[in-house]
């Protein structure tokens, strides 16, 4: 059964393989039939790795041990749930899911083309199996799933105890979703550069393979964020760890490049910018993978060190070469139809804004290959913590959040005086009231005021702009302001599903304002019954349980929480240990509340039931992960098409999203 | 070049100008020396007060944890070499002998490493060793 999965691997190359070598010589030749021939090898690519992929997860729920991966990420008592994420909780079974990903992604772009974009499809075929291969190389030669013991043991060894968290479950496919995605939006770009169809029809049948993708990565972060706060017991969900920064590198340049598309879409601007940034993205999420799978960088939370990084740095720099040079080949094609008119422009703002989201991506970039750099400069490896990052990316970040919301409000090619007072004296009014109001109420925390008055601007022109809008279309088309609002969103799902995701981001600013400036941390050891304050709360130190599981023993104290005297809740922090692992965690008390979250870690105890217990009071993380449902809501209205369109992914841009988007 | 251009010109210049301030300014005030244990055992004398980063193991040499003051007192080496280290706060999940940590913090006067931050380095890192039977 193994050997299938093996087998399939080895055809999916020679087949990924022909399809690239078959396009290239179809377009040359001019015989269709060949470029048929080609789209169709991506079809058998993608069934190929599917066998490969339902062979090991087929192995995993059959608890086949005699397969090296199964018996090391999986055993005999985990619960089906589990049994499935372990198909990516290792090295070897997560690639074989990225692949998967990518070839499934491949063979729907190439679905959606079989009549449209032909001139593209010779090009976009082999660069998307290109990437493919990379990957199927990788997995045939260096990670192999299906390598097989000389002998099954008795059982495996179990997933890791800290990924078996419902999170854990589906943040890897999200973020998997999310990087593999932008490998057809950059297939789309090699398509135009090479083919020479440079006008703006590539960038409308990508429109959505940028936002899905980015919708994917985005939720993938953020789930990312919220495991390592309720699983890794440190108190916190971001750490500039390399292996965030990873992801958050081609988040940073995909953003940047959903917004610098419209200016292309509406006027022909920006067409070399954009094009880097599609390249960078892509190049971007190769480099992402590379630096959490080769070791190259130490982190907190890297995979086991491994010797794949040659293979995506050789392919890094060949995919790049040949972008750069295709593109370098187009420059006098890729000219801009119309010149910038002002500084204080639509357009200029969202150039800004671009250069806002690349700096902080060069940032991080920058501070995540520090010590690589300083070892190849000086000698010395040297590395950059956390300050860096938030002295750098607080003000850059904030600068971005205020632009956000003085963007849309700015005129198309020209702003004047008069615009401005029309439209910011309100958000400016609101914005200061706010801060006034929060300062009375004893906030003195600089950056908390200077953020949270930057969250309220933002906040107030966003409110501004779907009052405006309501108004305006009900005094042309009549009915409830309900009904207006309603037919406002649908006619201008992008602009508005955008307004709404800046909505989202603000939540998100204004809970890492929170959490970051006022979080209380504190050390206490108690004795039973004995109970002492942290923040507003009291917490008694009643008992210890302690109870045994059949994969772990746990530990239990029962806190009991009050605040002001009145009783809240009774939290249990526990540790664990397993078994199978040798391993013991910490299981993180939480009390959540829209205001603040009350979170308790039994760090240890003694046997005389002495406890200590490390506390924290963050507030206003909950904030965090409402900004990031608003997030998905306003993506899934921009991404939903429009009435009687057929729901496709990267559908050709009709003339109703011609007009939403020229108002937009 | 139009007057409007090299105003945005001007405008760009500012945010690009800004953006390398913040990386260099943050990069002199946040940065940390990367080292092993034996690379740290040979350069221990210059280094007292220097904010530096070790990565290596816990060794077989007895770990002191005392619950109630949450004071963690171990050793971390690789190959010949050892340093002690210091450690206030609370003991890591996956902390034990043999683990691998990363530590930072400062050497302090008699040598010993005091470490502000203690980390094992696999929370999520998702193989064990494999199985080799």
């Amino acid at each position: 059964m193994n050997d299938v999965g093996g087998a399939a691997l080895q055809f999916a190359f020679v087949a990924a393989l022909y399809a690239i070598v078959a396009a290239l010589i179809g377009v040359r030749t001019g015989r269709q039939e060949m470029i048929r021939s080609a789209e169709r090898a991506t079809f058998g690519v993608f069934a190929l790795v599917s066998v490969a992929m339902f062979t090991l997860l087929f192995a995993i729920l059959t608890h086949d041990f005699r397969v090296q991966y199964v018996a090391s990420v999986s055993n005999l008592s985990m619960p089906f749930f589990y049994l499935i994420a372990s198909l990516w909780g290792g090295q070897e079974g997560s690639m074989l899911l990225w692949l998967w990903v990518l070839t499934l992604y491949g063979a729907i772009a190439v679905a959606q083309n079989l009549h449209r974009n032909r001139e593209l499809m010779p090009y976009v075929v082999p660069t998307l199996m290109a990437t493919s291969i990379l990957f199927l190389a990788i997995l045939i030669f260096a990670e192999n799933p299906f390598h097989q013991l000389p002998q099954a043991p008795l059982d495996g060894q179990g997933l890791n105890p800290l990924l078996q968290n419902p999170l854990m479950v589906i943040h890897p496919p999200n973020l998997y979703l999310g990087f593999v995605g932008f490998a057809v939006p950059f297939s789309f770009a090699i398509g135009a550069l090479a083919s020479g169809r440079l006008d703006s029809q590539w960038i409308r049948s990508i429109r959505r393979w940028t936002l899905i993708p980015w919708l994917f990565l985005t939720v993938g972060i953020l789930l990312g964020g919220q495991w390592a706060y309720v699983e890794l017991g440190w108190g916190g969900y971001w750490a500039w760890d390399p292996v965030e920064n990873a992801s958050l590198l081609p988040w940073l340049t995909a953003t940047a490049f959903l917004h610098s598309v419209m200016i292309q879409e509406k006027k022909g601007m920006l067409k070399v910018w954009n094009m880097s940034l599609v390249i960078l993205t892509y190049g971007l999420s190769i480099f992402g993978t590379f630096l959490t799978r080769s070791g190259v960088i130490s982190s907190v939370h890297a995979f086991a060190e491994s010797s794949l990084g040659g293979y995506f740095l050789i392919y890094l720099a060949i995919a790049l070469t040949i972008a750069v040079a295709l593109l370098v080949w187009r420059l006098p094609q890729l000219r801009s139809d119309h010149r910038l008119e002002s500084v204080l422009s639509r357009e200029s703002s969202f150039l800004f804004n671009n250069l806002f989201f690349v700096g902080i991506m060069f940032s991080v970039l920058w501070g995540t290959m520090f010590p690589i750099i300083s070892e190849a400069v000086r000698g010395v490896k040297i590395s950059v913590a956390a300050p860096f990052f938030n002295q750098v990316n607080v003000p850059l970040g904030l600068a971005l959040l205020l632009l956000s919301g003085v963007c849309p409000l700015i005129a198309w090619r020209k702003g004047s005086v008069r615009n401005f007072q029309r439209n910011f004296l309100n958000p400016l009014v609101v914005s200061l009231l706010g801060v006034a109001v929060l300062y009375g109420s004893g906030i003195r925390h600089v950056v908390a005021l200077i953020s949270l008055s930057i969250c309220l601007f933002t906040f107030s022109t966003i409110v501004l702009e779907f009052y405006r809008g309501t108004r305006a279309r009900r005094a042309s088309m009549g009915g409830t302001t309900w009904q207006a609002f309603l037919s406002l969103m649908t006619r201008n799902r992008r602009r508005y599903g955008g307004y709404i995701i800046h909505f989202g981001v603000v939540l998100i600013f204004v809970g890492i304002t929170g959490s970051s400036a006022y979080q209380i941390e504190r050390d206490i050891v108690l004795d039973p019954m004995e109970q002492t304050t942290v923040g507003d709360f009291t917490l008694r130190y009643e008992t210890l349980q302690s109870a045994l599981q059949p994969t772990h023993e746990s530990v239990q104290a029962k806190v009991e929480v009050s605040r002001n005297g009145r009783r809240v809740t009774t939290l249990f922090p526990e540790r664990r240990f397993y078994f199978a692992q040798n391993q013991p965690t910490t299981e993180v008390a939480l009390r959540t509340s829209l205001f603040e979250d009350l979170y308790i870690i039994l760090a240890g105890f003694e046997p005389s039931g002495t406890a200590t217990f490390k506390v924290f009071v963050n507030p206003l993380v909950m904030w965090l992960w409402l900004g990031g449902l608003v997030m998905i809501f306003g993506t899934l209205i921009a991404i939903w098409p429009e009435r009687g369109q057929p729901a496709r992914i990267g559908a050709r841009g009709t003339p109703a999203v011609g007009a939403a988007a020229e108002q937009g | 070049m139009s007057k409007q251009h090299v105003k945005l010109s001007i405008g760009a210049a500012i945010i690009v100008a800004s953006i390398v301030y913040l990386m260099f300014s943050g990069a002199t005030g946040s940065t940390m020396y990367y080292m092993t244990v034996p690379e740290l055992h040979q350069q221990v004398a210059s280094l007292q007060g220097e904010a530096i980063r070790v990565s290596g193991k816990v060794t077989a040499d007895p770990i002191q944890w005392d619950v109630r003051n949450l004071q963690l007192n171990f050793t971390m080496g690789e190959g010949e070499a050892s340093v002690p280290v210091s450690y206030k706060g609370v003991k890591p999940d996956m902390f034990q002998t043999g683990a691998d940590v990363i530590v930072e913090g400062q050497i302090g006067q008699d040598g010993t490493l005091v470490a502000s931050h203690l980390m094992t380095s696999c929370p999520s890192k998702y193989e064990e060793e494999k199985p080799t039977s």
